[in-house]
C-alpha cells in the first residue's frame, strides 16, 4: 500500500479559489474524516462529480467551505484515488485545510509526486511522460536549490547535528545487538537516552521556526476586535495612515473584515479589522460577528480595544484559549474623552486615535508581543517549511518514543524500529542514511571482531 | 580454451567447483533435485574445512544456518552432529535477535560431510584443479583440468574459496596457494578472458597453539548451554536410528536420546592482549605486510587483525582474545582475535605477551591470504552470471567471507542451476522471507566493498527473520520446488497447522479475565504462567511461537506493513535484455548503473545506489509502454 499524499495544487498567493489534492488508497477515508456535507458518504458518492460542504479540523470547527470532487482508481490523474478541494484563496484557508489533511493521515507530497504515480501506474505515453520530467526536474532542482540555500546555513548544520546524534546511537544498539561477544557496554543506554531526548528537544525547537517562517512569509496576523464602537476601524485606520474602514457614531458599522498588510518595524503585519463582538438578530451583523469569532481564532496576535471613557466591562466573545495564551493587547482607546476611574488599575496601551496619540506605544507593544511569539530577527534567519516541518515532528516523536522504550528496558531491536523511523525522517531532509553508512559508524566507533 | 586430452566419458547436468560449504550445499541441492552432479576439488581431505575458526553461527549467521537447514540443506545437521559446545547468544535480547553459535570438531566436521556427499544419490566426487571452463557462444559445456582432463556439463557452479590467484602472507614473505599447506587456481584468467571482472580482496587467520602449553588457570572460562541450542529441525533425527535420506546413517558425535540431545561439551577459554603486546605489534608493524603496503586486496572491517586493532583503536589498553578447541581429539587451539599477517618471530614474541600464554607452543603461524573476486553484480539473483549462461558463482568468488554465507549461496545457486536445466521456475527469496535473501540482494544490488559478512542490521524485516520460524518461513518454499519433501515438510505442515489453531485460540479464549493475546501482552506473562491444562493444548515448541506472536504482535504488524508496502515496487520486472542506453530521460550515470546491475524489478532497480524516483519513472514508463505493445 503506496502512503496517501497531498498538496496545494495551485500557486501560493491571493487568489479567488484554492486547490487542494490528495491521492492514495486513503485519500477517500481521509476526506471523509474532515468532511461534512453532501447526501452520503464519499464513498458512495459518483465520482468526478462535485459536491459542497465544510472541511473541519481536528476539533471539528470549520475551516472553509469547500467544493469536493472525488476521482476513484484508475479514472485519475495519478491512477489512484484521488480527492480534489477547491476552498477559497488565500495561503491560510488552503493551508490549515493541508495541515488537517495531514493530521488525519496524509502525507505532504513531494516535490512531482503526484506526476510520478501517475507514471508509475502507467496513466502517461512516454511523450508525455519526458515533457513532465523535464517538469519534475525543474521542480527538483528549484526546490533543491531553494532547500541547498537553507541546508548551507544554520538549519543544515542542526540537522545534519541530528542526523549524526541518530546514526551514532542507532549504531551503538546495532553494535550491541549483533556483536554480543564484543563486550559492547549496555550501561550507556542511559547516555543514548539522553541524547534522543536532546534530539526531539533541538527537532521541536527547530518545528518552532515552521512558525516563524510562516510569518515572514504571510505575516504576522494581528486581529482588531472588542465590542462594537470602541473604535476598531479608526485604529485601523490611524495605523494604516489613511481612511480605510468606514467609521461611524453608530455602533456595528463594520460588518465584514477587511485585511491590510503593513510594516510593524520589519515585521509584515496582516492588520485585520473585525464587527464589534454583540449579540444581534440582524443576520447581516450575525454574519459579521461569526467572521470575527474565526479570525479571532486564526489571530498570532489580538488588539482588544476598549472604550476608556466608559465604566469597565466584562468583555464578552473571547474563548478562554484566547486570554489565557496571552496573545492579546488591551488597547484602551479614546482617552482624549477621560478615563473612566475604573480603567485606572488596568494593565494596557492607552491611546487616542482621533488625536492619533501614542499609536507608538501600541506599535512597540506588537513587535514586542512578536517577538514573544518565537520570532527571531538576528543573523540566523532560519525557518523550515511544512515539509521540513512533518519530517522534524516525526523524528522528534519518534526519538522520543525510542528514548522511552529504552529507558523502559526494551530489548534493543525494538527501539531500533523508532530510532531508524527517526533517522529516515531526518534522512529526507538532508539525505539518507543506509546500512554502509551504518557499518562504517560501528566499525569506525567500536573495535569489533574476534 | 584448448582442447582436453581426455573427456570423461559421463556428461553432468551440474559440475561443481570447490569442495568447501558453499560447493557442498550446491552439489547436495543439485543431485536432492535429480540432476546428475560432479563435485570437483583439489582435495578431497580438505571437503567441508572450516579454514578459519572451528564454529558455525552467532548473530545473522546462525538465522542463516537455521534456513539453510529449513531449505534442505546440510550445515545445520552435520553442526548439530559435530558441534563440541553450543551457546544461544543473545539470550537477554528479545526473540529475533538470539542466534545459536557451536564450536565444532573441525575434522569430524570435514569427515561426516565427506561421508554425506559420498553416499548422496546421484553426486559424483572427484580430485581435480579445475583450470578452464569451456563455453560455445554464450553457454557453458564444461571444465578442463590441469592434468589434461576435461567434463561435460550443462552448467558449471564456481565455489573456489580464496583459491583463485591466492597469495598468502607471513611478514615479508609470501607464497602461491589459497590456504597453508594447499595450492592455489588459475581460474581467474579464464574467467577474465570471458569478460568478467576480477577484483581482489585479503583475509587473515590467528596462529594455532598446543593446548598443553596454555595455562588455563589465567584464563575465564566460558561453558556452552545447558540444553545445547541446535541448528536443524531434524536434530532428533541424528543417530536415532530412523533410516531418513537427510542422515543416511552416517557417524555422528552427538545424538538424540529422548528427551535430551547428548553433547559431550567443551569449555572455551577467554583472555586479553596488553599494553606489552601492543607496544610490541606497534614497533614491528614495518614488517606486516599490511603496514608496508604489500596487500593490496581490501580486507574485512569486522575481523581486523590485531595490527589494525592496535593501530586503529590505539587508546584501547586490551583487546578480547578467545581460545576455541579445534576439537575432541586434537589439542590444537584456535587463538580468536589476533588474526596476524606479522613474521613468524612477532607472531612467537606477542602471544607470549598474553596472560595464561607465557609458554605457548605455536603450531601454525597465523598469516594474511589475498585472492581473486569477481564482484557479485555480475550476477542475477539466481547466481548466474549474466555474461555466461549456465555458470554460477557461491561464496568468496563472490566477495562473501564466512561458511554461513558460502553455504546459503550454494544452496541457492545449486538449486537453481538444477532447476534451469529441468526447465522450471528460478529459485529466489527475498528480503522479506530470509537473511540468504537480504544477502543475495544485497550482493546483485550493491556490490561488495570489502568482504561481505551478513548482519542482522542489514535486514529491514529484521522481527520478521527469526530463528526460530525459519522452517515455517521457508520449507513450504523448498517443499514447493522440490528441496524439501517427506518428514521435514511435514512437521512444517503440521506445525502451521497447530501455530494458526493457537493464533485463533488467542483471540478467543479469556484467561484471567483478558483474552489470550491481550493477557501475554503484559510484560511479565509469559507460558510458564498458563494453567497445566491450557498448556496441554498444544506442545511447548508451538506455545513458545505463540508467545511471541502475541506478545510483539504490534511489532510484528508493523513490519508486515512495511513488507507490504515495498512488495507492490517488487511485482514490476524489467526484462534482463533491457537496452537502457535508449530509453530517453535517463540520466547517464543511471544508464551506467543501471546497465551493470541489470535489476530484475523496479524496487531493486530504487535499491541501486545513485538511482533516483525519476530515473525509476522513467523505467517504469517504458516498462508499462513495452508491456501494452
Amino acid at each position: 500500500m503506496e502512503d496517501t499524499i497531498t498538496a496545494i495544487s495551485t500557486p501560493p498567493g491571493q487568489g479567488a479559489v484554492a486547490l487542494l489534492r490528495m491521492s492514495g488508497d486513503r485519500a477517500v477515508e481521509i476526506a471523509q474524516k474532515l468532511f461534512r456535507g453532501g447526501r452520503c458518504a464519499l464513498a458512495e458518492f459518483p465520482p468526478r462529480q462535485q459536491v459542497l460542504g465544510t472541511i473541519v479540523d481536528a476539533g471539528g470547527d470549520s475551516i472553509d467551505r469547500v467544493l469536493l470532487t472525488v476521482f476513484s482508481a484508475p479514472a485519475s490523474y495519478t491512477g489512484e484515488d484521488t480527492v480534489e478541494i477547491s476552498c477559497h484563496g488565500g495561503i491560510l484557508v488552503a493551508g490549515s485545510i493541508l495541515e488537517a489533511l495531514v493530521a488525519a493521515g496524509a502525507r505532504p507530497a513531494e516535490p512531482g509526486e503526484f506526476s510520478k504515480r501517475a507514471f508509475l501506474n502507467g496513466k502517461m505515453d512516454l511523450t508525455q511522460a519526458e515533457a513532465v520530467m523535464d517538469l519534475i526536474a525543474a521542480r527538483t532542482s528549484l526546490a533543491l536549490r531553494s532547500a541547498n540555500r537553507q541546508l548551507e546555513g544554520k538549519l543544515g548544520q542542526r540537522v545534519n547535528e541530528l542526523r549524526e546524534e541518530l546514526l551514532g546511537a542507532l549504531a551503538h544498539l546495532e553494535a550491541y545487538i549483533d556483536f554480543p561477544e564484543e563486550g559492547i557496554d549496555p550501561e550507556s543506554s542511559e547516555g543514548i537516552c539522553g541524547r534522543l531526548i536532546e534530539v526531539a528537544k533541538v527537532a521541536r525547537d527547530l518545528v518552532a521556526t515552521a512558525e516563524e517562517g510562516r510569518i515572514l512569509r504571510e505575516g504576522l496576523a494581528v486581529v482588531i476586535a472588542g465590542l462594537p464602537n470602541a473604535g476598531k476601524s479608526s485604529l485601523l485606520n490611524v495605523m494604516l495612515g489613511f481612511d480605510r474602514a468606514i467609521v461611524s457614531e453608530t455602533a456595528g458599522t463594520t460588518r465584514d473584515t477587511i485585511e491590510e498588510m503593513i510594516n510593524v518595524k520589519g515585521i509584515p503585519v496582516r492588520l485585520i479589522d473585525t464587527a464589534g463582538l454583540r449579540q444581534t438578530e440582524e443576520q447581516v451583523e450575525r454574519e459579521g460577528v461569526d467572521r470575527a469569532q474565526r479570525e479571532l481564532k486564526g489571530a498570532d496576535l489580538v488588539l482588544h480595544v476598549m472604550d476608556a471613557s466608559l465604566e469597565k466591562v466584562e468583555q464578552t466573545g473571547f474563548t478562554e484559549e484566547e486570554s489565557v495564551v496571552g496573545r492579546r493587547i488591551l488597547v484602551l482607546n479614546k482617552v482624549d474623552l477621560g478615563v473612566h476611574p475604573s480603567w485606572e488599575k488596568v494593565d494596557g496601551i492607552r491611546i487616542s486615535c482621533t488625536q492619533g496619540s501614542d499609536i507608538d506605544l501600541l506599535v512597540e507593544a506588537i513587535f514586542k508581543a512578536a517577538g514573544r511569539e518565537g520570532l527571531n530577527f538576528g543573523s540566523e534567519m532560519i525557518a523550515v517549511n511544512a515539509r521540513h516541518r512533518e519530517c522534524l515532528e516525526r523524528a522528534c516523536k519518534h526519538s522520543e518514543k525510542a528514548a522511552e522504550l529504552l529507558s523502559g528496558g526494551e530489548s534493543p531491536e525494538f527501539v531500533a524500529i523508532d530510532l531508524r523511523e527517526a533517522l529516515d525522517a531526518i534522512g529526507s531532509i538532508v539525505g539518507k542514511a543506509d546500512t554502509e553508512e551504518l557499518l562504517g559508524e560501528i566499525f569506525s566507533s567500536f573495535c569489533i571482531g574476534k | 580454451m584448448q582442447n582436453a586430452a581426455y573427456t570423461f566419458p559421463k556428461s553432468y547436468d551440474v559440475i561443481v567447483i570447490g569442495g568447501g560449504h558453499a560447493g557442498i550445499e550446491a552439489a547436495l541441492a543439485a543431485a536432492r533435485l535429480n540432476c546428475e552432479v560432479a563435485l570437483l576439488t583439489q582435495n578431497l581431505d580438505t571437503i567441508g574445512q572450516m579454514s578459519c575458526n572451528p564454529a558455525i553461527g552467532g548473530l545473522a549467521k546462525g538465522h542463516m544456518v537455521r534456513e539453510i537447514d529449513a531449505l534442505g540443506g546440510a550445515m545445520g545437521l552435520n553442526t548439530d552432529a559435530t558441534g563440541i559446545q553450543f551457546r544461544m547468544l543473545n539470550a537477554g535480547k528479545g526473540p529475533s535477535v538470539r542466534a545459536p553459535r557451536a564450536q565444532c570438531d573441525k575434522k569430524a566436521y570435514q569427515f561426516r560431510m565427506k561421508h554425506l556427499l559420498e553416499t548422496q544419490d546421484g553426486l559424483d566426487l572427484h580430485q581435480g584443479n579445475v583450470a578452464g571452463l569451456q563455453v560455445s557462444g554464450d553457454r557453458i559445456t564444461g571444465v578442463s583440468t590441469n592434468l589434461g582432463m576435461s567434463f561435460r556439463a550443462k552448467a558449471v557452479i564456481i565455489s573456489s574459496g580464496t583459491f583463485m590467484r591466492g597469495l598468502m602472507h607471513v611478514g615479508k614473505q609470501n607464497q602461491r596457494g589459497g590456504r597453508m599447506g594447499d595450492a592455489g587456481s588459475t581460474l581467474s584468467e579464464t574467467l577474465l578472458s570471458l569478460g568478467f571482472r576480477v577484483e581482489r580482496f585479503k583475509t587473515g587467520t590467528p596462529c594455532r597453539l598446543n593446548g598443553r602449553s596454555i595455562d588455563y588457570s589465567a584464563c575465564e572460562r566460558q561453558d556452552g548451554d545447558e540444553s545445547p541450542p541446535l541448528f536443524s529441525f531434524m536434530a532428533d533425527t541424528i543417530g536415532a536410528g530412523d533410516d531418513i535420506a537427510e542422515t543416511n546413517a552416517t557417524f555422528t558425535l552427538n545424538q538424540w536420546g529422548n528427551p535430551l540431545f547428548h553433547v559431550e561439551q567443551s569449555p572455551c577459554w577467554i583472555t586479553y592482549t596488553n599494553g606489552s603486546t601492543h607496544d610490541l605489534i606497534r614497533s614491528n608493524l614495518d614488517q606486516s605486510p599490511m603496514y608496508s603496503g604489500m596487500i593490496e586486496g581490501v580486507g574485512p572491517r569486522y575481523c581486523p587483525s590485531i595490527e589494525d586493532k592496535v593501530v586503529k583503536f590505539a587508546d584501547r589498553d586490551r583487546h578480547q582474545v578467545f581460545l576455541e578447541p579445534e576439537g575432541r581429539h586434537t589439542n590444537e587451539y584456535y587463538v580468536n582475535g589476533v588474526s596476524t599477517s606479522l613474521p613468524y618471530s612477532v607472531q612467537y614474541e606477542f602471544i607470549r605477551s598474553i596472560a595464561g600464554l607465557e609458554k605457548a607452543e605455536i603450531i601454525r603461524p597465523g598469516y594474511a591470504v589475498e585472492y581473486d573476486y569477481c564482484p557479485p553484480d555480475q550476477l542475477f539473483s539466481t547466481l548466474e552470471t549474466k555474461t555466461v549462461e549456465g555458470l554460477y558463482f557461491a561464496g568468496q568468488i563472490n566477495g562473501t567471507s564466512g561458511y554461513e554465507e558460502a553455504a546459503g549461496q550454494g544452496l541457492v545457486a545449486g538449486a537453481n542451476a538444477a532447476l534451469k536445466i529441468l526447465a522450471r521456475p528460478a529459485f529466489t527469496l527475498s528480503r522479506a522471507d530470509s537473511y540468504i535473501g537480504v544477502m543475495i540482494d544485497d550482493l546483485v544490488t550493491s556490490g561488495v566493498t570489502e568482504p561481505y559478512r551478513i548482519f542482522t542490521s542489514r535486514a529491514e524485516y529484521r522481527l520478521l527473520l527469526r530463528q526460530d520460524n525459519a522452517d515455517l518461513r521457508l520449507t513450504p518454499i523448498a517443499e514447493t520446488c522440490g528441496l524439501a519433501c517427506g518428514q521435514r515438510a511435514e512437521r512444517v505442515r503440521i506445525k502451521a497447522q497447530r501455530l494458526s489453531e493457537g493464533i485463533k485460540l488467542g483471540g478467543q479464549l479469556v484467561h484471567e479475565g483478558l483474552k489470550l493475546d491481550a493477557w501475554f501482552r503484559k510484560p511479565d506473562n509469559t507460558v510458564s504462567g498458563l494453567p497445566r491444562a491450557l498448556l496441554n493444548q498444544f506442545p511447548e515448541e508451538i506455545w513458545s511461537l505463540l508467545e511471541i506472536e502475541f506478545k510483539y504482535a504490534g511489532y510484528i504488524q508493523r513490519q508486515a506493513t512495511m513488507v507490504e508496502r515495498t512488495r507492490r515496487m517488487e511485482t514490476y520486472l524489467i526484462p534482463s535484455d533491457i537496452d537502457y542506453s535508449i530509453l530517453s530521460g535517463l540520466k547517464n550515470e543511471a544508464v551506467v548503473r543501471l546497465s551493470a546491475v541489470r535489476p530484475a524489478t523496479l524496487g531493486q532497480a530504487g535499491r541501486i545506489s545513485g538511482i533516483t524516483p525519476a530515473d525509476i519513472a522513467v523505467l517504469a514508463i517504458w516498462l508499462n509502454r513495452a508491456e501494452k505493445a
